[in-house]
């Protein structure tokens, strides 16, 4: 059951258009709003026992003013007794349904996406305010696949979350739904955060950060997910080290080793052994990458073995070589999908990198 | 209980006043810009709506609207701007990347407005804020129209900043050059400062002459890059045809910011090289079937001698030509076989620009 209905009106002002999204912890809508005459997303707290901590929230994430967060625009109560947070509306995807999309991404996207995130991180920091559950699903991506811009949102949610991660731990009653809460967590959580939940501080953000760039560059969290990664962070004493076809390959592989070790560096287990998120962007601006300027097309034919031909879905040919398809070495069949840039080229553009797509879209 | 409650803080700009509020719900600072009396607030809103098109994170957020004296004087509650305006850095920018970095950022806001079909029509230092982030916001959209509506009568605007065209008697019609000319004034404020040269400040500014006597842009000294000078000139046009778009200077300013700090990795035979500023110059030779020299000019790599047959992307290469950003250098005409050629992989990077 949704708590809005479609074409109710809340604080005399927004109109729900859709419902866009629901966690553990809150439902998200798309709502039309008649002062302004614009779109924005609406979020309501879903348990009347975390409202209090729902407004904490909010009033963290309005003192964050960045492109790269997501921009807090409302907050009221009504009559009701129910809260609502206003936000900016992100016409895209979250990284997880992106990350989704790939088998895995490569390294310009991945390095894109650090950059990005450190700025948000940095400007929040800076406002005092720690995110302390950072994740994919956290991440909205406007344009989707274009990569518009990356904004940070749901600052808090983890502090809603508390009582449930303690129940997690303790192994309460209401363990079935904390769990679910935490263990989609787990995969982005530095080790302190682990031992003491409410000791997560700027550091742990910055370890989460580390940890979603390495999923986008690798195609997998650098832990292992749910329980698997809480044993990892406690059992290994290395950082996780890249697969060689990634390391080792001719185009990609160094900008695949630079990321690799400013990641490792954020995997520090004492969290003031590692980079803050200020330090982190200083460093990611040193970084050649190409921002994802890309574009979808079907893999038409091959020619020769080593290069083939891709249908655009803008109408191009465009040619490319196996050498340039992020992947295990393993020739994708002609018919997958594949997302790319384009460059100048005769007869045909020339498409670098080739980044296969999942069969199902998200 | 009311939401706003005014801190005691106000500014007085040109068209209205600005009060500071706190935000009780939000637990923030917001600025609330209050109309003049009369103002018919339907149409504001409309205005306000149609402001909300604007996808630009140079452009200030508006939150909410709120009502004063009974309801006869509109507010519009805005994003408080923690930072100064560029009036306090006026004529202590030098020509260096900081000001490159400023122009990048007003160029584009202005560009991203435009985008939509919108005039600013008071772009000016004081109307330009740099935030506790480094971010350039562009506020003061009271003066607003869109390009259809764009006439007026009698002179509106900022003297100084307001283009020629906009002196004169009777109605006038503009378009978004009006903005692009308060740019460059903006731009040379940051420079010079905000004493005008007599053209300039001449009303209406005459530019011409003191463009021709005075060199311009070009006089303020060296690191400016040409064609951002040529831009800058453009933009103090007494024709406003002649005057560049804003996405222009913002393509060249966001071109400039990434001098000398391109990468190109080269791939031959599964190893690899890299030209940058401090390797900027290669020649890739094969025995028999010719050579490519490659040089980094700062912005691109350009074949500086080409020998023999050489394609890049399949395409001819001429001297002087810069090589796209990832191609394939194949040594050696395509009749001969796939065999006896021989091909190089050059892949360019640049750091992003993130503001």
């Amino acid at each position: 059951m949704s708590l809005l209905q479609i074409g109710e009106t809340v604080g005399e002002r927004y109109v729900v258009k859709a419902e866009i999204g629901r966690g553990g912890m809150q439902e998200v809508y798309r709502v039309h709003d008649d002062v302004l005459q614009r779109i924005v997303a609406l979020k309501v707290p879903q348990d009347a026992r975390v409202a209090r901590k729902f407004r904490e929230s909010s009033v963290l994430a309005a003192r964050v003013n960045h492109p790269n967060v997501a921009k807090t625009l409302d907050y009221f109560e009504d009559e009701g007794g129910r809260f609502y947070m206003v936000e900016e509306y992100v016409d895209g995807l979250d990284l997880k349904r992106i990350l989704a999309q790939f088998k895995r991404c490569d390294p310009h996207t991945a390095a894109h996406v650090m950059h990005h995130l450190a700025r948000g991180l940095a400007a929040s920091h800076r406002a005092g305010v720690v995110h302390r559950d950072l994740k994919p699903s956290n991440i909205m991506v406007a344009g989707g696949l274009d990569f518009a811009g990356l904004k940070i949102t749901d600052f808090g949610i983890a502090k809603m979350a508390e009582h449930e991660i303690d129940e997690a731990v303790s192994g309460g009653d209401e363990t079935t739904r904390s769990s679910k809460t935490v263990m989609n967590a787990l995969a982005y959580v530095a080790p302190e955060v682990v031992d003491k939940p409410r000791t997560a501080s700027k550091p742990s953000d910055v370890w989460a950060i580390a940890a979603i760039t390495w999923e986008t560059l690798t195609g997998a969290p650098p832990f292992g997910a749910g329980l698997q990664a809480l044993k990892a962070l406690f059992s290994s004493q290395t950082p996780p080290s890249l697969r060689p076809e990634i390391a080792n390959h001719p185009q990609f592989g160094g900008l695949s080793r630079e990321l690799a070790e400013i990641i490792t560096s954020c995997f520090e287990r004492e969290p003031e052994g590692r980079p803050t998120a200020d330090q982190l962007s200083a460093r990611c601006d040193e970084v050649c990458y190409l921002p994802p300027v890309r574009e979808t097309g079907v893999i038409n034919v091959y020619r020769a073995g080593t290069f083939g031909f891709i249908e655009s879905d803008g109408g191009d040919t465009v040619f490319f070589h196996t050498q340039n398809v992020v992947g295990d070495g393993v020739r994708p069949d002609p018919g997958t999908r594949v997302w790319f840039t384009k460059f100048d080229g005769s007869p045909r553009p020339r498409a670098i990198p080739v980044v296969p797509l999942a069969a199902t879209e998200g | 209980m009311p939401r706003y409650i005014p801190t005691g803080a106000r500014d007085k700009g040109g068209f209205g006043t600005v009060v500071f509020y706190r935000d009780e719900n939000l637990d923030r600072r917001v600025a609330v810009k209050f109309l003049n009396r009369g103002e018919e607030h339907r149409r504001l809103l409309d205005e306000l709506a149609a402001l909300q098109k604007i996808r630009s994170k140079h452009v200030v957020e508006i939150f909410d609207v709120m009502y004063i004296e009974n309801g006869t004087r509109m507010g519009i509650v805005e994003e408080f701007v923690n930072g100064d305006t560029l009036k306090t850095r006026l004529g202590k920018v030098p020509p260096g990347e900081e000001f490159v970095r400023l122009l990048y950022q007003m160029a584009t806001g202005v560009a991203d407005i435009h985008a939509v079909g919108i005039v600013h029509r008071d772009i000016k230092p004081s109307n330009l804020l740099v935030d506790h982030e480094g971010i350039l916001k562009i506020i003061d959209f009271n003066l607003a129209r869109t390009v259809d509506e764009a006439k007026t009568h009698g002179f509106v605007g900022t003297r100084g900043y307001a283009a020629p065209e906009l002196y004169i008697d009777g109605d006038v019609a503009f378009d978004e050059k009006i903005d692009v000319y308060a740019l460059g004034v903006c731009a040379w404020a940051l420079l010079h400062g905000e004493t005008l040269p007599d053209a300039l400040a001449a009303r209406p500014p005459c530019l011409g002459k003191w463009f021709f006597q005075g060199g311009g842009f070009a006089a303020a000294g060296t690191g400016l890059d040409a064609e951002l000078i040529a831009l800058l000139d453009a933009c103090l046009s007494e024709n406003p045809a002649q005057r560049p778009t804003a996405a222009a200077i913002s393509r060249r300013a966001g071109q400039l910011l990434l001098r000398g700090k391109h990468r190109a990795i080269f791939v031959i035979g599964g190893k690899t090289f890299e030209l940058h500023q401090g390797n900027p110059r290669v020649k890739l030779q094969h025995p028999t079937l010719g050579s490519l020299t490659v040089a980094y000019d700062g912005l691109d790599f350009r074949a500086s001698g080409v020998a023999g047959e050489i394609w890049v992307n399949n395409m001819t290469i001429a001297p002087g030509q810069p090589l796209p950003h990832c191609c394939v250098i194949a040594f050696g005409g395509t009749k001969l076989p796939a065999s006896s050629r021989s091909f190089i992989t050059m892949d360019v990077s640049h750091p992003e620009v993130v503001l």
